[in-house]
This record gives C-alpha cells, sequence and structure tokens, in this order.
C-alpha cells in the first residue's frame, strides 16, 4: 500500500512538472501576438508627399494586412508608405491588423493630410 | 411605323452614355440602350470600355501633381433588357473590371490594380408617351445600383486605394427621362437624355463616405446612311456635386462639372445585330479643388435582340 502510494503520487508529481514545463515551452514559442508600436515618420503631411508607416510586433508567423480609410500605400509587410491627394485632406486612419494561426490583432494610427494650397 | 421602330432601335443603341471619369469607384455609367422594349422582346448588349486619364486638372486648368502617372481601366458588361408589356421594360446591367489600375510617378511606387465585378443596375422604364404620328416617345425610368462586387480588394494584405476598387461600397438611386423625336423622312433622329443620381451613405466600420450626387444632360442627334450604317454626334454635361467623409467634412476636391462631345457609329450586320462604337472627348472640364481629370475612353457594343413572341 505504501509502494502503491508513493508511486501515485510520483506519477502526480511528474505529471504536474510535465504540465508545467508545457506551459514553460509554450509561452518561448508564443504564437501570441503582440504589437510594440505603430509609428510613422510624420504624422501630418501635406496631400502627395509621402510618410513611412512601421509596425513592430512580436509573435511567430505573422502576418501584416494594412488598410486605411482615404489614401493610398505603397508597400507591404512591416513597413509600407503612404500617401494621399486632395480627396483625402483631413484626418485619416491607417490600421494595421497582424495575424497568425492564433488570431489577430489591430492598431491604427491618424495620419492628417493637410490642403496642397496650404504648400 | 416598322421603319420608325427600326429607326428609334438604332439611334437607341446608338445613344450610349460611358461616364464616370477615370477611375472612381464602381463601375462606368452605361447605358447602351436606353429606349424601352416592345412586349416580349429580349435584348442583350455586351459592352466594353477603356478609360484614361494621365493629368490632374485644377478648375478647368491642367496642373502638374507628381503623384499619379496614368489611370486608366478595361471594363466589360452586359446588359439584358426585356419588354414586360408593351410600355413596361426592365433592364439588369452587370460590370465587370478586367482591370482598373494606377501607376505612380513616385520611385519605387508600383502600380495599383484592382479587378474583378463591380456594381450590377436594375431599371425599370415606362413608355409613357408614344405618338407615332409625331413621331415622339418619352420614357421615364427609375433605377438602383447594387455594390455586389468587391469594394475590399486586397495585394499582400495591403488594401487597395478606393479609386481602383471594382464595387463603388454604395447603392445609388437613379431617375431618368429619355425623350426622342424623329423626322418625317425617318432619317434622322433627336433625343434628349437627363439623369438624377443619388448615392447612399456608406457608413461601415472602417469607412464613412458619401459620393456626391449627379446630374447629367445630354442630347444627342443620329443620321442614318443607308440601311446598316448610322452616325451620332452627342453633347453630354455631367454634374457631380461634391462628397462627404467622416464627420460629415465635406470633399473640396471632389466634383465636377465636364461638357464631352461623344461621336458614334453603329452597324447592323442583320436585323437582331447591331455593332457600335463611341468615343468621349471631353470638350470643357471643370474639378473642383484638384483632381484626376478624364482624358478620353472609347467604347463598344454588341446588341443582340430577339422577339420571344415569334415561335
Amino acid at each position: 500500500m505504501k509502494t502503491l502510494s508513493l508511486i501515485l503520487i510520483s506519477f502526480v508529481i511528474i505529471i504536474s512538472v510535465s504540465c508545467q514545463k508545457n506551459d514553460d515551452i509554450g509561452e518561448n514559442t508564443t504564437d501570441k501576438i503582440t504589437i510594440d508600436s505603430l509609428v510613422a515618420n510624420y504624422y501630418t503631411v501635406i496631400a502627395w508627399d509621402t510618410t513611412t508607416i512601421t509596425c513592430y510586433a512580436t509573435g511567430d508567423s505573422l502576418i501584416y494586412g494594412w488598410e486605411c480609410d482615404h489614401g493610398n500605400f505603397n508597400g507591404s509587410g512591416t513597413q509600407i508608405r503612404y500617401a494621399a491627394g486632395e480627396c483625402c485632406v483631413g484626418i485619416n486612419t491607417i490600421t494595421c491588423s497582424i495575424s497568425n494561426r492564433l488570431g489577430i490583432v489591430s492598431e491604427s494610427i491618424k495620419i492628417e493630410v493637410t490642403s496642397y494650397f496650404q504648400k | 411605323m416598322k421603319k420608325y421602330i427600326i429607326l428609334v432601335f438604332v439611334f437607341s443603341v446608338v445613344a450610349n452614355n460611358l461616364l464616370a471619369q477615370c477611375c472612381s469607384a464602381g463601375n462606368p455609367f452605361f447605358y447602351g440602350e436606353i429606349s424601352s422594349l416592345s412586349k416580349n422582346n429580349l435584348q442583350f448588349v455586351m459592352g466594353y470600355k477603356y478609360s484614361t486619364s494621365h493629368e490632374y486638372y485644377e478648375g478647368n486648368k491642367s496642373i502638374n501633381i507628381d503623384f499619379i502617372d496614368k489611370a486608366y481601366f478595361n471594363y466589360i458588361t452586359l446588359q439584358s433588357i426585356y419588354g414586360v408589356t408593351q410600355r413596361l421594360t426592365i433592364q439588369a446591367d452587370l460590370g465587370y473590371f478586367i482591370n482598373k489600375t494606377e501607376t505612380y510617378l513616385k520611385e519605387d511606387w508600383s502600380p495599383s490594380k484592382g479587378y474583378g465585378l463591380g456594381d450590377a443596375t436594375i431599371y425599370l422604364k415606362y413608355l409613357a408617351y408614344n405618338n407615332f404620328k409625331k413621331q415622339l416617345k418619352i420614357i421615364p425610368s427609375i433605377g438602383i445600383t447594387i455594390p455586389i462586387g468587391v469594394f475590399d480588394q486586397e495585394v499582400d494584405h495591403v488594401k487597395l486605394p478606393i479609386t481602383v476598387q471594382p464595387s463603388s461600397g454604395s447603392f445609388k438611386y437613379q431617375a431618368s427621362l429619355y425623350i426622342n423625336k424623329g423626322t418625317s423622312n425617318g432619317r434622322f433622329n433627336f433625343a434628349l437624355f437627363g439623369m438624377f443620381e443619388y448615392a447612399q451613405l456608406i457608413d461601415s466600420k472602417n469607412f464613412y463616405y458619401k459620393y456626391g450626387n449627379q446630374v447629367l444632360f445630354s442630347f444627342l442627334t443620329s443620321c442614318k446612311l443607308g440601311n446598316s450604317l448610322s452616325v451620332a454626334i452627342e453633347l453630354r454635361n455631367e454634374n457631380r456635386g461634391k462628397s462627404l467623409r467622416n464627420n460629415d467634412q465635406i470633399v473640396e476636391s471632389s466634383g465636377f462639372n465636364i461638357v464631352y462631345a461623344i461621336p458614334h457609329i453603329s452597324y447592323s450586320f442583320s436585323k437582331n445585330w447591331y455593332l457600335a462604337i463611341n468615343t468621349d472627348l471631353p470638350v470643357y472640364k471643370y474639378y473642383n479643388g484638384i483632381q484626376m481629370s478624364n482624358t478620353y475612353s472609347v467604347s463598344m457594343r454588341l446588341s443582340y435582340k430577339i422577339n420571344l413572341s415569334k415561335k
């Protein structure tokens, strides 16, 4: 009986440690996405001028998606260039959505486009 | 009477209107058939349009802006028109962009290219007045544009600009009036077309926008040269109001007033088949603020009509 108890306790300990170990592995190779920052080199641009926007994020197998309510993008991945014409004068929202097999995380910044006539 | 009907038909096929500056979102306006059909008549129009823009306008003058080099599209449409009764005609249009492209002057900017299904439009036309003696027809109509196509197209997970999205993303409602007057010798035809279009507000999660309303007037005169060939000249004035964006801010650089001169030529291969070609040449352009302006467009239509009553 004593031997059986020892075996059972040992088994529980092993299982517990194993579970703990698995959790550690999960955190070390996490698929979780964290957007560290979303920054632009200019937050105010004159119509048709370009600003470069960069998204810094951590996570595995990240796919970077970009969209804006007004204006044009060029490029893809972690960094894109953004420009907008007179049609888009005002405060425009640029959204970076990062996804992998676990889900999707989004972050937005505002870029103000001022009129070409103010040049 | 038969001659008159054929003439009206030829004219109405010729009387194509291709609006839409290049490149705004959604279908270019394309009304290959603006007349009504007799009961149980079915007509198909296959249309193609190429449009290009390569200069910016400020007001009525060209201005150098180092951004878009050229904006152009290749577009096809299928129109199906059916005479439900002697007076009532229903028409369905479906548009598809083979490409809708912008190339840029900026260094290292690669072209933006959208493609795919555009909008669908359904019209109801009513032959309100038809006097064979006076050779006069009056046809009011109403229509609705349904944004069935792609409005969030992406390349490499980057959303394309609205200007190259195939669909407008907005419901639009049209009311129009078409008046056709023939001459006693059956050789000439005159037509007036007026249309008002109201665009519904797009209020989605990431996008708030309302296209300006549009008013259009067109005058067209056509002449038959022999039994198969027709030529026409159309003068069209197209006005679009300013758009609204977030917080109902008026988009100052939107809306325009353009006058086009549009030569048409059409040829009938047989009683049921017609081919028509026209080109839209802007002779006066005024754009609010600074906008890309349409340089020219060319279109072609192939029309086939059948009478389902005939066994």
